[in-house]
């Protein structure tokens, strides 16, 4: 049942699988099947995750032709999900992860409730990453993401032109979804080469969707005229209030500006994109192991890779969490998940599940070439973030620049954490979700040190900040004063 | 003791070692400081920054804190970096008439020492404090309690060490102690071996473990502190305020029975508030726990409601080195030679930092010390354990 009600929710279930994307869905599509107690819960107000943000609107809009079957076998699922007799939780945060398999949250009411779960699935997904530059918290400069958000699910343009910049091929599908909800782009700028990107014409036999919408949104931008500049990064964004005008230049060996080389485009809007983090805020509160791995996005849960179990028993990760790679490997990697936990619980034959295995574990290795693409591409190399200008501000909350961190490095303090201490970059309101991953590739760029030495990140519950009063609305509680 | 100027290495980078440090290097001693972690990565990392003088039983432990007070007058100004210290003065509140009884035989106990600790009916401690509850009691003030950034505080103290000479490494895990003719003689890291004459143990929680390396048992275990952060805000207390179950819970067992261990409350510099504190027994576990968070947020949002719209942005833990006696242990032991104790300072450690480095640093390099340090030794607690 889906239900805002927590009056229906039951204080333990078989399974828990916390964040519903791709992966989520995966997992519980199988799940469902067997009669078991099973509760998902999401941040969202809907299921499907990043990819189907629009399913809401959807319901009511004719059918649309989606070029990459993927989707629409998400937007099936999420449909055919939200309709089972489970129980499912809408816009509640998970707090944390207790011994005993305690998950703390807070639901849309502000409330904190706690329920258990034999068997927990992780599948939190992944936020956009950063590269600071001068004038970046200017309003009107916006990662891709919030701006596909805006026209995805308000249907609005970020602004009558927009300029979009950053690594990776995001910013060709942003482009091209701009042009084609009649607005338009300045130019796309791309910190490294564009020809880079043909490399995935390796990768075709098993990515030939994604080739084809690449080549649809490279003949967009072409027919409609808008420049492609490789090599080229963003030196500044003014503006007092809102954004004005930006400054790119090309980049040297070095991925320093070349002087001479500036343009200036006038435009309120700049969506600038760097790849993708995982979400493995949770993971870690919880006590998960995790490694760095460049090809795989960053730090990552470290998972058991032939059933998704992380190194704390009947806890398991899927999808982004274990390695930035798409809807894709998530969907394979939450009905790999499911399958195992179906196996621990002895509810398939051993044999029969064996195959469906098989088939999965091949079907990743392909996920995972096509990621370590994505990643590659998406990378912003060391001396990108040794040339960060003293004054640009790297912590948000905390208004900590460059400068602060710089200074503290040549004191001695070589950890993320140590910096942390000394400068309270990553101690403010957003609790590091942004600044964290930015100060981690800060050190490594300039310190070249190795992750392990820089610094694990470290995460304490409450992952995401909560009123305190929401304490007190327990609803476990019976000694409220 | 030793005639020149001994090597000495320092154990542990919390606020304890990295101020002995820094006592020993402006007097141009050779330090050497070892963490294991990072600097303030343990308990020191992990606590708040209030320097109560009133909540300190009258005696000896009472003449420490009033010591350690005045070293930070001159800290504030001389330690490198800004450690927001602060004079705002203390409220401790109550909330039931027993704790009011209890807490005025108490003040009368630190009156009598002369400590200008002043009762406050409901409506007096609402004026100093405007956000407080109406349902209190009442509350004593004492104007010289303080505050203090312990983080900062201990980046400071080894910065100035480093200034004066000292050397700071960090990352680096003490294995073993070498010992020579009943005397210490070297430290064994897994970054290598550091002779020396004289090794401190400010390990603070782990202190224990450092000194069974010298054959020492003492009675310092880990006692869990959980705090809650929120987000910074405007000013919203102006005093460090504690209740009056924290005192209870330490000095008057029957009243420590009822349910929570009392709490402390600040607002930092930067605006964030600071709510703690548990004080459990958990073995080395730093998690915090569902039950410690609520119970703290309980306590705190019943003295000052206006909390409740606040939103907790982090919780934390750290690791109190508790004593049975709640005094921490100080000074040389008598075997080995050169084994020096600075640990055990459970919930007191920010407070009594200054005091402790200095101290400490006397007893090293004159032989004496400005408070004596007797009733800090080892062997109070063999020699209780004889007697009982």
């Amino acid at each position: 049942m889906t239900s805002w009600d927590l009056k229906v929710l039951k204080s333990k279930y078989h399974i828990i699988i916390i964040g519903c994307g791709f992966a989520g869905l995966a997992a519980a599509d199988i799940l469902t099947r067997y009669n078991l107690d099973v509760l998902i819960i999401d941040e969202n107000p809907h299921l499907g995750g990043q990819l189907l943000r629009k399913i809401s609107t959807l319901k009511q809009t004719k059918k649309k032709f989606e070029l990459d079957p993927i989707k629409k076998i998400g937007f099936e699922l999420a449909r055919s999900i939200a309709g089972q007799n489970i129980d499912i939780l809408y816009t509640t945060q998970v707090l944390g992860l207790f011994p005993d398999h305690r998950i703390l949250m807070v639901d849309h009411s502000e409330k904190i409730v706690e329920c258990q779960g034999d068997f927990i699935i992780c599948a939190t997904g992944a936020r956009e990453k950063y590269l600071p530059f001068k004038g970046w918290t200017i309003p009107g400069v916006m990662s891709t993401g919030a701006a596909q958000i805006l026209m995805k699910s308000s249907g609005v343009l970020p602004a009558k032109t927009t300029l979009v910049g950053g690594t990776g091929p995001l910013q060709l599908a942003l482009a091209a979804a701009i042009l084609q909800n009649k607005g338009r782009v300045s130019a796309v700028l791309d910190q490294q080469n564009f020809k880079d990107k043909f490399g995935i014409l390796h990768l075709w036999q098993h990515n030939l969707p994604k080739i084809i919408e690449g080549a649809i949104y490279l003949s967009r931008l072409f027919l409609q005229g808008t420049p492609i500049r490789q090599r080229t990064g963003i030196a500044e964004a003014i503006g007092k209030n809102q954004l004005e005008k930006v400054v790119t230049a090309q980049l040297d060996d070095q991925n320093g500006f070349i002087q001479g080389t500036e343009r200036i485009y006038n435009t309120h809007a700049l969506a600038v994109g760097y790849g993708f983090t995982p979400n493995i805020e949770l993971p870690i509160q919880a006590g998960c192991d995790i490694k760095f791995d460049k090809k795989k996005g960053g730090w990552i849960v470290c998972v058991n890779e032939d059933t998704m179990e992380t190194s704390l028993s009947a806890f398991f990760a899927v999808g982004e969490i274990t390695g930035i790679a798409g809807a894709k490997k998530s969907y394979i990697e939450g009905r790999i998940a499911a399958w195992s936990i179906l196996n621990q619980m002895e509810l398939v034959n051993g044999s029969k599940n064996k195959a469906n295995l098989r088939l999965l574990y091949y079907q990743r290795q392909h996920q995972i070439e096509y990621g370590a693409f994505l990643n590659a591409m998406c990378n912003v190399s060391d001396s990108a973030y040794q040339s960060i200008d003293d004054d640009t501000i790297i912590c948000r909350c905390e208004e900590i620049t460059m400068g602060d961190i710089r200074k503290t490095i040549t004191d001695g303090f070589l950890t993320v954490n140590s910096i942390k201490k000394t400068t309270r970059c990553g101690m403010g309101l957003c609790q590091g979700r942004i600044c964290g991953p930015v100060l981690f590739d800060i050190l490594s760029g300039i310190t070249h040190g190795h992750p392990g030495q820089i610094g694990e990140p470290s995460v304490r519950s409450p992952i995401k900040t909560v009123p305190l009063g929401a304490f007190l609305r327990a609803n476990n509680k019976t000694e409220m004063k | 003791m030793v005639s020149h100027m001994p090597a000495i290495v320092v154990i542990g980078g919390g606020v304890i070692g990295t101020s002995v440090a820094h006592y020993l290097a402006c007097k141009g001693a050779k330090v050497t400081l070892l963490e294991k972690g990072d600097l303030a990565s343990g308990s020191s990392g992990a606590c708040d920054g209030l320097i109560f003088i009133q909540s300190k039983k009258p005696g000896v432990h009472l003449q420490l804190a009033l010591a350690s007070l005045e070293l930070y007058e001159e800290l504030y100004k001389e330690l490198p970096g800004h450690i927001e210290f602060k004079k705002s003065g203390g409220m401790v509140i109550f909330e039931t008439d027993a704790e009011f009884e209890a807490m005025c035989g108490y003040i009368q106990d630190q009156q009598a020492t002369g400590i200008d600790v002043s009762l406050l009916n409901t409506n007096q401690a609402l004026k100093k404090e405007p956000y407080l509850s109406k349902h209190i009691k009442g509350a004593t003030f004492f104007p010289l309690d303080a505050q203090v950034n312990p983080i900062a505080l201990t980046l400071g103290f080894a910065l100035s060490a480093k200034q004066n000479g000292a050397r700071i490494i960090t990352r680096t895990i003490v294995k073993g102690i070498k010992i020579q003719n009943n005397r210490v003689s070297s430290v064994q890291t897994d970054q290598g071996d550091f002779n020396t004459d004289v090794i401190i143990n400010a390990a603070g929680a782990n202190a224990s473990e450092i000194a069974a390396m010298v054959g020492i048992n003492i009675p310092i275990t880990p006692r869990r502190g959980q705090i809650v952060v929120t987000q910074a805000v405007k000013p919203i207390l102006k005093h460090c305020l504690i209740s009056a179950k924290y005192i209870a819970a330490k000095y008057h067992p029957a009243l420590a029975k009822e349910k929570g261990e009392g709490i402390s409350m600040e607002q930092t510099q930067n605006g964030n508030l600071l709510l703690g504190s548990t004080r459990e027994f958990a073995g080395f576990n730093k998690q915090n726990t569902p039950e410690g968070i609520t119970r703290i947020i309980e306590q705190t949002t019943r003295i000052i409601p206006e909390l409740k719209k606040l939103h907790v942005i982090r919780t934390f833990a750290g690791l109190r080195p508790y004593t049975p006696d709640s005094l921490p242990i100080l000074g040389q032991v008598d075997h080995p030679k050169g084994f020096v104790m600075a640990a055990g300072h459970e919930g007191d450690g920010i407070a009594l930092a200054p005091i402790t480095g200095k101290l400490i640093a006397q007893m090293i390099l004159t032989g004496k010390t400005d408070i004596p340090l007797d009733a800090f030794a080892v062997d109070r607690f063999q020699l209780q354990k004889e007697t009982t």
